[in-house]
């Protein structure tokens, strides 16, 4: 799948899509994207850092990416969850800073896996470092 | 307790996590409470055919307990308060549309100087998340209120 298509498969819209395009995709090793969080700035409370739920957040749609790619892409009523994330966070991004997110599979199931991730300004300096588990759940949809 | 929480966390709206103050022990441990409505201005992309409360924006729902604790404690938290921390955060349910997450927040401090808020979640009883944050001593400093002492 062309990296451009790879987008496509995110269930995430705005103003709550954290991933502007997949850089990278190499199959079975890792996944690369890119985020510009200063067009957002005034919607994630204004002040002078990037809020770490952000950074996380897009790390972790990344996740859902790669494990889409990996497993099986989300079918219609199905969600991505969010399990357990364990994160050092190195230093404050300001908003300018494009963001750059790395993920790679540590284990694959089914329907989870458990990741492990990277987050880069776009000079390659480090913010943080992340386990991430990542599950699919479905909908409970009234009248079912 | 209904302190202004516009003029206590300092965020532009929509990203205030926090709607209600129900307890406070300055320097101890706070409670607040966040509704969870359909009309989030996030769930419009979280996601468009179903809404589910974003488990990051549980993170900073928590977040914001803290700094609300540190303020009425006393303190002010520095600007990067948070911004450089060790975290662990545990999803355990969906949140959603009609749910009332109320958060309690524990503030510690540890051997080594550190800062460390430990934070559950609950919806009508039932854990829905827990998270860990360490921080470093300096990340929060006097602020000259007299709300308590640490």
């Amino acid at each position: 799948m062309d990296v451009r298509q790879i987008l496509q498969l995110l269930p995430h819209k705005p103003p709550f899509r954290l991933v502007d395009e997949v850089s990278l995709y190499i199959p079975g090793n890792k996944l690369e994207a890119r985020f510009n969080p200063a067009d957002y700035r005034d919607a994630f409370g204004g002040l002078d850092y990037v809020p770490i739920a952000i950074l996380l957040e897009g790390l972790a749609q990344t996740g859902v990416l790669l494990t889409q790619l990996e497993t099986a892409p989300l079918e219609e009523h199905e969600f991505p969850m969010l399990g357990t994330v364990r994160a050092d966070i190195h230093r404050p991004v300001m908003w300018p800073e494009t963001l750059v997110f790395m993920v790679k599979p540590y284990r694959l199931l089914t329907k989870s896996a458990v990741l492990h991730g990277t987050i880069q300004g776009s000079g390659g300096s480090p913010i943080a470092e992340a386990q991430l588990s990542v599950a699919v759940a479905k909908a409970e949809l009234e009248g079912e | 307790m209904r302190p202004d929480l516009l003029r206590e966390l300092p965020y532009k709206k929509p990203w205030i996590f926090v709607d209600r103050i129900i307890s406070c022990i300055p320097s101890q441990q706070i409670s607040t409470l966040k509704n969870i409505t359909s009309s989030d201005f996030f769930l419009r992309g979280h996601f468009p055919s179903y809404s589910v409360f974003p488990g990051m924006l549980l993170l900073e729902g928590i977040k914001q307990s803290c700094e609300l604790l540190v303020k009425l404690s006393g303190y002010e938290p520095e600007p990067e308060f948070l911004q450089a921390a060790q975290l662990q955060i545990r999803l355990l349910k969906p949140s959603l549309p009609g749910d009332t997450v109320v958060y309690s927040v524990k503030w510690t401090a540890e051997e080594d100087g550190r800062m460390l808020f430990s934070a559950e979640g609950k919806i009508e009883g039932v854990p829905s998340v827990r998270c860990t944050f360490r921080l470093a001593a300096d990340a929060v400093r006097h602020s000259g209120r007299k709300e308590g002492t640490r």
